[in-house]
């Protein structure tokens, strides 16, 4: 019966979208559409994973190991850097419980950070104020979990282009501007953190895609989780509590890369964020009212569903474009209107009782009363609500009805398998290695730096693994030549592809 | 006999000569087999003083590396060098010496002060030129002042007639050097000597003959 | 000796031909190989062209937008022109001739041995007053789509046309410079070459063969990168202590200055003061004009990179600073501490108070020395088509007072 059910409900959800919208827009007092989202058809999203719906119960981000790596155990007194150094890709860093006071920076890939819960007691990384960032990473398939953070100037921890990453379990206080940060990266967990005492934002996805961010308890922060400039990200089951604003779904304008779209919002409880604003001058959440829940900032197709929104003095749910918002610059390149905003069925309790006097000024407008539960101001289009009754809302009369009434269809957006590793192809290795690392210090005729490639093809003439041993760890060999830098991150199988490369160049 | 008398003299006379040389003083070398006795051998090709002797095509070999006059001379003495006519000579010279009179031969050699060439300015060529083409070519292994490098093996070619260097580099061209598969290090000197002809080769040479002695 | 004689005579008068011969029409071949880097490709049923092959190429990026951490692939980039277009180019960024009066070249401004940018605060053009703004280097510029401090042009193409037709800077017209050309054998011969399919020399010609040659100048391979692609011992302990402060959330140096560019390619308005005597600079403003809110972006200027930054002295739009220490000393001296008291600016949000110590300023810069790479800079010509000096006459005297 299911099916047929749906369709019928579903027609009925689009005939109310235009009767709806009409109704709402004239007549305050008229029978509200009401929709039932436990049934009814789901947000499709905008990510095709090419896969078939039924996902496994646990989501893993990181590349599978096929081979168990060391593990490195790190004792109190003891350098985690130390470790992080010798480790290779595969190792796992455990650290005892203890207070290290480092900079902890991992450039190589598949490295996990695992801290020793002992009895309550955690390995802490504290940055004594003097400090920049605890946990700096631009590897891939990097997990970091069970470590406490606390007093660190910049980021707790800090993800630059790492792809494929975990972040859990960790807590993170008083720390700086950003609790957990990862930046340009794609398909990555951030679950299960306590985090508290940020001037910026608890989590911070940056210019991110495929995230999801779960399970967290963020609080006393300016902003709670911000998901920016990033596409087909999940922020479900956080508890938001005592923020300036709860979660926000940003377009900054000026950044490299220009959208926010496809953010799915959903079981959250965001609660009581009145926390006065601690933001530093001039930054993009400094303008946020403190009493925000959830805040659309020019983002696209954000999907707002079965959260629990609570006692935010200023509004529940506040949809802006860059117009209205204030410390934004102009990006000619972004658009700066939140397009294909969906709110589904949501807890909206004693929000908007302290609101701001934009928000009085509107509601007058239409004639309205009350504590805004919701609140749009500047440009959107194509956006959608249900049970819109339910609320006291600004701006959102004309809005349809939305096509669907859940997002059950949708269980994550982490992908199946995760982004490949950042490998050369094997039939390019030669060509590119010689091509973008030899031909900057060898021609194949002219002196240049290094001998010229017709007389390594006359020293190395049958003999090309000569050459991957040499540029391995090179020796000085001419006078009047500088020593060789060595190319040993190269593996053997790629210094060799090279040499073979270099022994068949005609020119 | 003086060096100006040898000049004269056709090759093959001078090959009897130096074999008669090599009797008298092979016979010498069982009861002192140092390396100045030894070289007594040499001097009518290669001058008292190892400076060389253009007319016989003899290069000069004093203060040359060790490993490379031990190396050609044990390739005179084997074949895998020899088969240019201008070598046969030197190979008859060679096929007698002992392993023991080689490495005494060279180090003798190789402790013998350097005397300036006198042939080894006499081709004209732009050093500019043979300057950018040497070091293109030449300089990563023979040095960037020509004076050789150990570590490839290479020869120190300054202070070489020219006229020797230009015959070997056709020789390596023609197969008659460096032909030999186990003889690695001269199938690399062939390889390389492909890579230039003509004027390059005579810029090249120019260059060199234009490096200081050391 | 007398079997030598000939052959020495024989020698001596080849390279007397050859001497002779040195300066004739043959040295003005353009090349028929790619420059280094670039792969020779050949496609169906058109002249082969060059493609730049890079290790960063197999990395990926978010949005394929080439911006991030250490392994990054890189933006779209410009390539694919010809051997030959690139070699024209090259004579034509050294050739005078394409100044008003043959008195300087691109290459003036923009010095091979100084980052190709000069050592001044502000260029000096052919009527030897400075002009508006310093000359930004044109290293990696194929992986931009903004140029000129203001992004005032799309494309190389585009730029190529500001400083050639500028009254202060070359001081040309289309015309003239056409005429000049078209007046010259040896470029014809060479327009010919790199252009088979064109009729005539056209002056859009010449934009694309510098834009070929700039196209060309690509510094991928530091001892940063090395670091990148997984050599950690190529950087010092200072280096890395550096990098670690330049991409921390403190200094936050990395978050416009991203790697592997180091410049994120986009405006920002960082309230630089001006020299001396200078009127404040509105930049990209004056672009955006048209747009709304426009003063959003008053005194807004491109991100530069920072590859070969040590070359490049002094910084920013106007010259301002002369050692890469003060520029860093800026960023920690307080937001909008230098904006002058009638500007309202709209500063970047990561322009703030780092409050960084001496010590981390100096590894900044320390780690900064680590971006040079200038192993792919072209052969400057012996001679040029025109026969006026390479690069022009008081770039010589320059030199030769050092």
């Amino acid at each position: 019966m299911g099916k047929k059910m749906n369709k019928i409900i579903i027609a009925v959800a689009v005939v109310g979208a235009f009767a709806g919208g009409l109704y709402f827009g004239n007549n305050q007092n008229s029978t509200p559409v009401i929709t039932n989202s436990d049934s009814g058809a789901s947000y499709g999203g905008g990510f095709n994973k090419n896969a078939q719906v039924t996902a496994p119960t646990k989501k893993s981000a990181v590349a599978k190991r096929t081979v168990a790596g060391k593990t490195h155990v790190v004792n109190d007194g003891e350098s985690i850097m130390a470790a992080v150094q010798l480790a290779t890709p595969g190792d796992t860093i455990q650290i005892m419980p203890g207070t290290y006071h480092e900079t902890v920076y991992i450039d190589k890939d598949d490295i996990r950070i695992v801290g020793v819960i002992k009895e309550g007691k955690y390995a802490t990384l504290d940055g004594q104020r003097k400090l920049n960032d605890a946990i700096l990473y631009s590897g891939n398939n990097i997990v970091i979990e069970n470590m406490r953070i606390t007093q660190y100037k910049g980021n707790g921890i800090m993800g630059q282009a790492g792809n494929n990453f975990e972040i859990r379990n960790n807590i993170i206080v008083d720390t700086g501007v950003y609790g957990i940060f990862p930046q340009l990266g794609q398909n990555g967990i951030v679950e299960y953190n306590v985090i508290s005492g940020i001037e910026d934002a608890a989590i911070y996805v940056g210019m991110s895609d495929n995230i999801h961010v779960a399970h967290n308890d963020v609080f006393d922060s300016v902003a709670g989780i911000e998901i920016e400039n990033s596409r087909h990200a999940i922020v479900e089951n956080n508890y938001v509590h005592n923020n300036t604003g709860g979660i926000l779904a940003f377009i900054t304008p000026g950044l490299p890369i220009k959208t926010t779209f496809d953010v799915i919002i959903r079981n959250n409880f965001v609660d009581n964020n009145n926390h006065k604003n601690f933001a530093a001058p001039g930054s993009t959440v400094s303008g946020i009212p403190a009493g925000t829940g959830i805040l659309i900032m020019a983002a696209d197709e954000v999907v707002v569903e079965n959260n629990i929104i609570s006692n935010n003095k200023v509004t529940g749910i506040l949809i802006t474009d860059h117009e209205n918002a204030p410390n934004t610059t102009i990006d000619p390149e972004s658009d700066p209107a939140p397009d294909k905003v969906m709110i589904l069925n949501n807890i909206m309790l004693n929000n908007g009782y302290d609101t701001i006097d934009e928000a009085k000024a509107l509601m007058l407008t239409e004639f309205k009363q009350g504590n805004p539960d919701i609140l749009r101001v500047g440009v959107s289009r194509d956006s959608c609500i249900i049970n819109r009754h339910r609320y006291v809302t600004v701006g959102i009369d004309n809005w349809k009805e939305c096509a669907f009434t859940n997002t059950d269809a949708i269980d994550s957006y982490i992908l199946d398998e995760p982004v490949a590793p950042r490998e050369i192809d094997p039939s390019e290795r030669g060509k590119v290695v010689y091509m973008g690392i030899c031909a900057g210090c060898h021609t194949y005729t002219g002196r240049m730096i290094g001998p010229p490639v017709q007389i390594i093809q006359a020293l190395y003439m049958d003999n090309p693994q000569g050459i991957a041993d040499y540029i391995a760890a090179p020796t000085k060999k001419r006078e009047d030549y500088p020593e060789m830098p060595p190319q040993n991150y190269l593996d053997a199988e790629t210094r060799l592809a090279a040499a073979k490369y270099m022994l068949g160049r005609k020119n | 006999m003086t060096l100006f008398s040898l000049i004269s003299l056709p090759i093959k006379v001078l090959l009897r000569v130096s074999l008669l040389f090599f009797v008298v003083l092979s016979n010498l070398s069982y009861a002192n087999d140092s390396g100045e006795v030894l070289y007594q051998q040499c001097i009518a090709c290669h001058g008292a003083k190892g400076e060389g002797v253009d007319a016989l095509k003899a290069p000069a070999i004093a203060g040359q590396d060790i490993n490379y006059l031990t190396r050609q001379l044990e390739h005179f003495k084997n074949g895998t060098r020899g088969k240019a006519e201008q070598a046969i000579p030197m190979a008859a010279v060679a096929k007698i010496l002992t392993k023991m009179d080689i490495e005494a031969l060279a180090t003798y050699i190789q402790a013998m002060a350097i005397v300036e060439n006198a042939n080894q300015s006499l081709i004209e060529g732009s050093l500019k030129n043979g300057s950018r083409y040497y070091q293109a070519k030449c300089g990563a292994c023979h040095g960037g002042q020509a004076q050789g490098n150990k570590t490839f093996n290479a020869p120190r070619l300054s202070n070489q007639s020219s006229q020797y260097l230009l015959q070997q580099m056709q020789d390596f061209v023609a197969g008659k050097r460096g032909y030999e598969q186990n003889d690695k290090l001269g199938r690399q000197m062939a390889m390389m000597a492909n890579t230039t002809k003509g004027q390059e080769l005579i810029d090249i040479l120019f260059y060199i003959s234009q490096q200081s002695i050391k | 000796m007398m079997k030598l004689l000939p052959l020495i005579l024989l020698l001596s008068l080849m390279s007397f031909i050859t001497m002779t011969l040195a300066y004739g029409q043959d040295d003005f071949a353009l090349a028929e190989d790619c420059p280094p880097s670039f792969e020779f490709v050949t496609v169906e049923g058109k002249a082969g062209v060059c493609r730049l092959v890079n290790l960063y190429q197999f990395y990926d990026s978010v949005q394929g937008r080439g911006l991030g951490g250490t392994q990054t692939s890189l933006p779209e980039h410009r390539d694919g022109f010809t051997p030959a277009q690139i070699d024209l180019g090259r004579y034509l960024f050294f050739d005078p001739l394409l100044s008003k009066d043959g008195s300087i070249s691109c290459a003036s401004c923009h010095q091979p041995d100084k980052g190709f940018s000069d050592d001044l605060d502000r260029s000096i053009g052919v009527t030897g007053e400075k002009v508006g703004r310093s000359a930004p280097t044109l290293w990696n510029v194929a992986f931009l789509d903004k140029f000129f401090w203001d992004v005032r042009a799309k494309s190389l193409e585009e730029q190529a046309q500001g400083p050639l037709f500028d009254p202060l800077e070359m001081g040309n017209t289309p015309e003239q410079l056409l005429a000049t050309l078209r007046a010259n054998t040896v470029y014809l011969k060479m327009f010919a070459q790199a252009f088979p399919d064109e009729k005539e020399l056209a002056v859009e010609q010449v934009y694309i063969a510098l834009t070929a040659f700039q196209a060309s100048l690509i510094s991928l391979n530091s001892r940063y990168d090395r670091y990148a692609h997984g050599y950690h011992q190529a950087l010092s302990e200072n280096e890395i202590k550096g990098l670690n402060i330049f991409r921390s959330f403190v200094a936050r140096c990395a978050e416009c200055h991203q790697p592997p560019l180091f410049t994120n390619n986009q405006i920002a308005v960082i309230g630089t003061p001006e020299p001396e005597g200078r009127d404040f600079d509105i930049g990209a403003q004056k672009t955006y004009a048209a747009v709304e809110n426009s003063q959003k972006l008053r005194g807004g200027f491109k991100v530069p990179t920072l590859r070969n930054i040590t070359k490049t002295a002094p910084y920013m739009h106007s010259g301002k600073f002369d050692k890469l220490f003060d520029v860093v000393e800026f960023y920690s001296k307080g937001r909008g501490h230098a904006v002058p008291k009638d500007e309202k600016l709209q500063l970047h949000w990561h322009i703030w108070e780092p409050e960084l110590t001496d010590e981390e300023m100096q590894l900044i810069v320390d780690f900064l020395g680590s971006l040079n790479d200038e192993s792919l800079t072209p052969e400057i010509p012996a001679h040029l088509p025109s026969g006026l000096p390479v690069v022009d006459e008081k770039y010589q005297l320059r030199l030769s007072s050092e």
